[in-house]
């Protein structure tokens, strides 16, 4: 039987975890003690708020800083452009 | 331990392929060198070339490694006759390595139509000949490899480049050399790889070429990162830098070293394609066709290409493995892919299973199977204006 993971927390120390698959809105996620439902449709590789975490967060991928956060979000919260900058370098 | 071959050439270099290629000396001469080639692009005919009518020595410098690469066998160059490449001092490099090379000057050859006829003949002259040569025995650690990813996803950091990072850590460890490139797209990482350099010499000069990167993409605005790759679930610089850093492995890194450096050794490599000084002459890599260049400049026997949302590209010269991150993209796309890394997402497979696929299909390519790029007659090949400085001294420890 294959038994596949619906998202993965790549490093111990991540505060996002990762879709391995498309999902809809409604899904139960459950990422090891932690578990949401979730409020939007999602891609492949999309990422997930673990916590609930205040803006100005710096979230962790692969256990490294990947940017932080410009606004509040909620445990199971959609992770991407519209809230998440770069430490480095900004694009249009 | 797989029995590998090629073709041997004077420099002691072997080449797991033998093509002639057909090289413009400035986009004046693009169409007659291409007419040339058209008929006989399944026949291991390529073209590569030069657009521009100003000299540069980093254009010359990789003309010269691409023409005496050991991939190929013959070289056929066509000029319009007043452009500024040094053209002589080409052909006389390319004679010394031992290759045949015959230069056809379009002004001098009665125009158009009678170069194409006089270069087709040249080729079918030389392959002639290149067909009679035999394949010797060729070792792992005469191989160099080299790698980029292009259309990167988030998939691409799970999947297809540790799977090449797998393959990195095993043919290194086997003695060849592997090289991995793009400073830019490491933007976040420099510290841990400088960490894993052979001496704190060549982890200073790590961490100055990306800086260079940095400044250099801070001056013109655009980092390495397309709105493709947002739309694949990549939101930061730093996070695609994160995934394409995966592609390198765990081994230790034994050199930076520069476009047409041909490593001196078996080992790890980072190829630092960003020119140095002042910012000029545009982007660094205008696309990831002008880096495989860069790479194949360093004598890259073949490429392994990893991609999340789905190139299609080869190169000429040498054969491209097209690694795909996405089981979503292999699915619609996998006519152009030669494996399935997204399999790790969808079926009871493991990374270093795919990893070790991929040393498969690498030592089937040696052998001379044709990738799917290869089959489908992708021979992209890009080349525009750079400067360098030479490399600085703690660049190839030992050397």
């Amino acid at each position: 039987m294959t038994s596949h993971l619906a998202v993965l927390r790549i490093h111990p120390n991540d505060n996002i975890c990762v879709a391995l698959h498309p999902m809809e809105a409604g899904t139960e996620i459950v990422c090891g003690s932690i578990q949401f439902v979730l409020a939007h449709d999602i891609r492949l590789g999309a990422k997930l708020a673990l916590m609930p975490m205040a803006a100005g967060t710096i979230i962790l991928k692969f256990g490294e800083p990947i940017g932080n956060l410009s606004e509040d979000v909620e445990l199971g919260s959609y992770i991407h452009t519209h809230n998440l900058k770069s430490e480095y370098m900004n694009h249009a | 331990m797989p029995e590998l071959s090629g073709y041997l050439r004077k420099d002691g270099r072997k080449g797991i392929r033998n093509i002639v290629i057909v090289a413009y000396l400035v986009e004046c001469a693009h169409h007659v060198a291409r007419e040339i080639t058209l008929p006989l692009r399944e026949d291991g005919v390529h073209l590569i070339g030069f657009p521009g009518c100003y000299p540069n020595a980093y254009a010359h410098r990789m003309m010269e490694n691409i023409s005496t690469h050991p991939n190929v066998g013959a070289v056929l160059l066509v000029s319009l006759g007043c452009e500024s490449f040094a053209r002589q001092q080409l052909a006389d490099s390319i004679a010394a390595s031992g290759r045949p090379v015959e230069t056809l000057v379009i002004q001098e050859h009665g125009g158009t139509r009678n170069t194409i006829k006089e270069g087709r003949a040249w080729v079918e002259k030389v392959r002639g000949q290149l067909e009679q040569q035999q394949r010797v025995p060729m070792g792992i650690d005469e191989l160099v490899i080299g790698t980029i990813c292009g259309g990167s996803d988030a998939t691409s950091g799970l999947t297809a480049n540790p799977a090449i990072g797998h393959a990195f850590d095993n043919l290194v460890e086997q003695g060849a050399a592997c090289i991995f490139e793009e400073t830019g797209e490491l933007i976040g990482c420099e510290q841990h790889l400088a960490r894993r350099a052979v001496t704190p010499e060549l982890g200073a000069e790590v961490v100055a070429s990306i800086d260079k990167a940095r400044e250099c993409y801070d001056t013109l605005g655009h980092g390495s990162f397309a709105n493709g790759n947002a739309e694949g679930e990549l939101t930061t610089q730093e996070e695609k830098s994160m995934g394409a850093y995966a592609k390198s492995g765990f081994g230790a890194l034994h050199g930076l070293i520069k476009p047409g450096d041909v490593p001196p050794r078996g080992g790890l490599y980072l190829l630092d394609v960003v020119p140095d000084g002042e910012v000029r002459f545009g982007f660094p890599n205008i696309v990831d066709n002008a880096e495989i260049g860069e790479l194949i400049a360093c004598g890259c026997h073949l490429i392994l290409f990893s991609t999340g949302r789905g190139s299609v590209v080869g190169s000429a010269v040498s054969p491209v493995i097209k690694i795909c991150g996405n089981p979503q993209t292999f699915e619609n796309l996998s006519d152009d892919m030669d494996l399935n890394a997204g399999a790790i997402l969808t079926d009871n497979i493991t990374l270093p299973e795919v990893g070790d696929q991929l040393l498969e299909l690498v030592y089937q390519t040696v052998a001379g199977a044709a990738t799917r790029s290869e089959s489908l007659c992708h021979q992209e090949f890009i080349l525009t204006y750079k400067s360098f400085e030479p490399l600085g001294p703690g660049c190839l420890p030992g050397f």
